[in-house]
C-alpha cells in the first residue's frame, strides 16, 4: 500500500490563530499567547484515512504579515491543501480571506489546490462579528468548504484537518489532482522505494531512451 | 552552452612555472544544451557525485566528478534551460526534454542566487570563488572562461594529483577511494583550538577602565573581555549603551548626560507624533493603523512569561508598545515588522527606561534593518553567507543537506531574523547578544554561531538520515536546548581556525571581513597571542571590506548559453 504525503499550508491575517490551530492539532495543547510566527514554521502529523491509507501531513504555518509574503509565497505553489483562516471576532480578517484566496490562486494552478475556509475562535461566540451564514456564503461563492473551529475549546480542530485531507485524497483518486513534475504538494511513496526522501520527477511522457 | 574548463597550474612564486600555464586539457569540453540528450548520475551512497553527459549524437562526454557533492546545483542550473525527467528504465538517468522553462522568482529559489553569484564570481576569480561557499566542485577552471581551445594539450593522469595539490595548497588528495579517481577532500583548516571563556566582566573591572571624567580608556580591551565572558548583569544597563553605539566610547560622563537630554527630547517629540493622531486622522492613514494594530497584537504575545511583561496591565507591556510605535515614526518606511518586538524586549528589560531602550533599539535595528526590509534581502544574503562558511567547514554536511532539499538552509531563518532570540532562554540571549555586539572576533560572528550549532547537530541529522521535514523539525525543537557557553566556545574556536587558515577562500574572507593577505600569521607566533593579533587585525579592518556575496546583479544571460563552471574531471579516462 502506498503512503501519501500532503503538504498543507495555513494562511490568514496575523493573530487569527493559525499557530494555535496547528499546535492544538499536532500537540494537543493550547497556549494562550504564542509568539508571533516569523517566516514559515513546520509541523507534521500522521493521519489514517478510513480504508487504512496512511497520510503524512506536512503542515506549514505562516506569518500573517504582508512583509513575509516574499517568503511564504514560495510555499503556496508547493501545497496541495490550503486552510484559509479568519478570526470570527475580527471582520477585517474575514474580509481579507478573498485576498488570501487570490494570492494563492495567482501563483498556484487552481486545479491542484484544495481550500477549506476556517472560522476560528468560535468559542468567543458573543464577540462574533461574522455569522455562520455569511461565512458559508463566502465559502460557497469560492466553491470551498467551511468549518468553525476553536483551538481553545478544541472544537472541530481534528475535523477541519480530516475534512481537508479527505477532500485532497478524493481529488487525487478522481485524478482531479495530478502529480506533476517538480511539485511537492503530494508525494506518493511506494513501499518498494528504498529511499523515501528522494524526489525525482516522474517522466511526463514516454521517452526515446 | 555548457563549458567545462580543465585545471590549470598556478605559477610558482619563484618563477618556475610549468609548461602547462597556457595549456588546455582534453578534459575540457563544451557543448550546446540543444545537443544534450541525457545525463547519468552517480549511484546512491557513492560518497561523491558525478554526472555523465550524453549528447544527441550518442557522444558520451567524460564524467564530471563533484568531489564535494552538489552535482544537484548544476542540475538545478540546467533545469532553468531544459526540462529534465527521470528515465522510466533507470532513475539515475535524466532525460532531456528541451523547452524553455520560465523562472519563478521567489524566496524558494534562493538557490538560484548562489548559482548565479558563483558563475559571476568564477568569471572574475575562479580560484577563490570555487573554493568559497558555493564551489560545488573540486576542479576548476580557467581555460574555457578565457575562451581557449580545449584540444591542444593533454596531460597524463599521473600529473593531475600534482597539479591539484600544487595549485590548491591545503587540499588533501586521496587517491585510494576508487581506482582512477583522485578525491580532494577539503581545505585543511588545521586543528581546532581549545577555547576557554572567562568570567563576566565585573563592575570593578569596568570602572578600572574609566578615567575620572568617565571616558573609557581602552574600548578594545573592554570589548575583548566582554567577548570572552560577557557582562555581569548589573553592568548591562550601562555597558549595553556603549556596545550598541548609543554612547560613544570616548565620551565623558557629562557629554553622555547632555546626549541623553537631547535624545530624550527627540524621543518624546516623535512619541507625540503618533500620540496626537486623532481617530479621524487614523482612519485616513491605513499604514499607521496597520502598524498600530499589529504592534498591539504582538506586544500581547512577546515574552509574556518574563516578569517584566507578565500578567495584565504590566507597565512593561505599555513601554514595549510605545517604543515600537515611536520607532514607526522614527522609521516610517520600515514601520513595524513582526520579529521586532523580540529584538526590543531584552533591550527594554535591561534598560528599564523608555528613552534609553528606544535609542539602543534604534542602534540594534541599524544592524538588523535589512532583515526586515521589503524583500528581506538581508535574510537572503545571510543564508548565502552562512552556506559559504558551512561549505568550507564541512562540505560533506552541506552536500547532505542539499541531497535532502535543505541546501538553502531555510531552517536557520528564525535564528537569523531575530538573532537566536527564540532559540535560547531570556538570560542566555542577554549573554549571546552582548558578545555579538562586540563585533569580535570577526564580522558576522553570528553566522559562525549558526555553524557551531549546525555542526553539533550534524551527526544526529546524518546518522538518522533525516530528510527535509525531519531536519526542520529537529532544528525547530532545538529551541531552549542549546548551551550558550558551549556554543560560544565552539564558534570562537571556528573563528580562530578560519583566521589561522593560510588559504582561506576569498568568499569566506569577505563574509568574515578579513583581509585576504592578513590571514597569514608569523610562524613564530603561537598559542593565544597569535589569535589575539589576528583578531585585532580583522576587527579593525572589517569596516572597509564590502560584502559582494550577493552583489552579483549584472545582466543575466537569458539565452540558451549557460556558462556552467562546474567541473571536476575524470582524471583517468576509462
Amino acid at each position: 500500500m502506498a503512503r501519501h504525503m500532503f503538504r498543507i499550508i495555513l494562511l490568514g491575517d496575523s493573530t487569527v490563530g493559525k499557530s494555535s490551530l496547528l499546535r492544538r492539532y499536532t500537540e494537543g495543547s493550547f497556549i494562550p499567547a504564542p509568539c508571533p510566527t516569523v517566516g514559515v514554521e513546520f509541523y507534521s502529523k500522521m493521519m489514517e484515512l478510513p480504508p487504512g491509507i496512511k497520510v503524512k501531513l506536512q503542515l506549514w504555518d505562516t506569518a500573517g504579515q504582508e512583509r513575509f509574503r516574499c517568503i511564504t509565497r514560495s510555499f503556496y505553489r508547493n501545497a496541495v491543501g490550503v486552510l484559509l483562516v479568519f478570526d470570527m471576532t475580527n471582520r477585517k480578517s474575514f474580509e481579507h480571506i478573498i485576498e488570501w484566496y487570490h494570492e494563492v490562486a495567482s501563483i498556484q494552478i487552481m486545479e491542484k489546490v484544495i481550500f477549506l475556509l476556517i472560522g476560528h475562535k468560535s468559542d468567543l461566540k458573543s464577540d462574533c462579528k461574522i455569522s455562520t451564514e455569511e461565512a458559508e456564503g463566502l465559502a460557497a461563492s469560492l466553491g470551498i468548504g467551511f468549518i468553525e473551529t476553536s483551538a481553545k475549546s478544541n472544537t472541530n480542530v481534528d475535523l477541519a484537518f480530516e475534512t481537508l485531507t479527505n477532500t485532497i485524497y478524493e481529488a487525487l483518486k478522481n485524478k482531479e489532482i495530478d502529480l506533476q513534475e517538480g511539485w511537492d504538494g503530494v508525494k506518493v511513496i511506494h513501499k518498494r522505494t528504498c529511499n523515501p526522501q528522494k524526489k525525482r520527477r516522474k517522466p511526463q511522457e514516454k521517452c526515446q531512451c | 552552452m555548457v563549458n567545462t574548463v580543465s585545471f590549470k597550474k598556478k605559477p610558482r612564486s619563484n618563477g618556475d612555472t610549468t609548461t602547462h600555464a597556457n595549456g588546455e586539457s582534453k578534459w575540457s569540453f563544451q557543448f550546446s544544451l540543444t545537443d544534450l540528450k541525457s545525463i547519468k548520475q552517480n549511484k546512491e551512497g557513492m560518497g561523491w557525485s558525478y554526472l555523465v553527459f550524453c549528447l544527441k549524437d550518442d557522444v558520451i562526454l567524460p564524467a564530471l566528478h563533484f568531489h564535494h557533492g552538489d552535482s544537484k546545483l548544476l542540475i538545478v542550473s540546467l533545469e532553468k534551460y531544459v526540462v529534465l525527467c527521470e528515465s522510466p528504465q533507470d532513475k539515475r538517468i535524466l532525460l532531456v526534454n528541451c523547452q524553455n522553462k520560465s523562472l519563478s522568482q521567489s524566496f524558494e529559489n534562493l538557490l538560484d542566487e548562489p548559482t548565479y553569484g558563483l558563475i559571476q564570481k568564477l568569471k572574475k576569480d575562479p580560484y577563490t570563488a570555487t573554493m568559497g561557499g558555493f564551489s560545488k566542485v573540486t576542479n576548476y577552471i580557467f581555460d574555457s572562461l578565457r575562451g581557449s581551445d580545449p584540444s591542444t594539450q593533454q596531460r597524463p593522469p599521473s600529473e593531475m594529483a600534482d597539479f591539484l595539490s600544487d595549485a590548491i595548497p591545503g587540499l588533501k588528495i586521496n587517491q585510494q577511494e576508487e581506482p582512477g579517481f583522485e578525491v580532494i577532500t577539503r581545505i585543511d583548516l588545521g586543528k581546532r583550538p581549545d577555547v576557554i571563556r572567562r568570567e563576566p566582566v565585573s563592575a570593578e573591572e569596568w570602572t578600572k577602565n574609566m578615567d575620572s571624567e568617565g571616558r573609557i580608556l581602552d574600548a578594545d580591551f573592554i570589548k575583548r573581555m566582554i567577548f570572552k565572558g560577557g557582562l555581569c548583569h548589573a553592568l548591562r544597563k550601562e555597558v549595553w549603551k556603549f556596545l550598541l553605539g548609543y554612547f560613544p566610547w570616548h565620551s565623558t560622563r557629562e557629554e553622555r548626560t547632555n546626549l541623553q537630554k537631547r535624545k530624550t527630547d527627540e524621543y518624546f517629540r516623535m512619541k507625540l507624533q503618533w500620540k496626537s493622531v486623532s481617530d479621524e486622522q487614523e482612519k485616513r492613514n491605513s499604514r499607521l493603523r496597520d502598524y498600530k494594530s499589529l504592534i498591539e497584537k504582538d506586544v500581547n504575545r512577546t515574552d509574556r512569561t518574563n516578569k517584566f511583561y507578565e500578567g495584565q496591565d504590566n507597565p512593561g507591556l505599555i513601554l514595549l508598545h510605545d517604543i515600537l510605535m515611536t520607532y514607526c515614526m522614527y522609521d516610517f518606511d520600515l514601520g513595524y515588522v513582526q520579529g521586532m518586538s523580540d529584538l526590543l524586549s531584552p533591550v527594554l528589560y535591561v534598560m528599564e527606561n523608555e528613552v534609553d531602550a528606544f535609542w539602543c533599539f534604534v542602534s540594534y535595528m541599524d544592524q538588523m534593518h535589512e532583515n526586515f526590509e521589503e524583500q528581506m534581502q538581508g535574510m537572503k544574503t545571510q543564508l548565502i553567507q552562512l552556506s559559504t562558511l558551512l561549505r568550507l567547514l564541512d562540505s560533506g554536511f552541506c552536500s547532505y543537506l542539499e541531497s535532502q532539499d535543505s541546501g538553502y538552509l531555510y531552517f536557520c531563518f528564525r535564528w537569523l531574523l531575530i538573532r537566536f532570540k527564540r532559540e535560547f532562554s531570556f538570560q542566555d540571549i542577554l549573554r549571546l547578544w552582548e558578545v555579538m555586539w562586540t563585533e569580535l572576533p570577526c564580522q558576522n560572528f553570528h553566522l559562525l554561531i549558526c555553524c557551531a550549532i549546525l555542526e553539533s547537530e550534524k551527526q544526529q541529522i546524518m546518522d538518522k538520515h533525516y530528510g527535509f521535514n525531519e531536519i526542520l523539525k529537529h532544528i525547530n525543537e532545538l529551541s531552549m536546548k542549546i548551551d550558550v557557553e558551549d556554543i560560544l566556545c565552539k564558534a570562537e574556536a571556528i573563528s580562530i581556525q578560519m583566521m589561522n587558515c593560510k588559504e582561506l577562500p576569498q568568499a569566506v574572507c569577505e563574509v568574515l571581513g578579513m583581509e585576504t593577505s592578513a590571514v597569514t600569521t608569523p610562524d613564530s607566533d603561537t598559542g593565544e597571542d597569535e589569535s589575539v593579533t589576528v583578531m585585532r587585525r580583522s576587527a579593525s579592518t572589517y569596516q572597509n571590506i564590502s560584502m559582494p556575496v550577493t552583489a552579483a546583479s549584472g545582466t543575466r544571460d537569458t539565452t540558451q548559453h549557460l556558462a556552467v563552471t562546474h567541473s571536476a574531471q575524470r582524471l583517468t579516462p576509462t
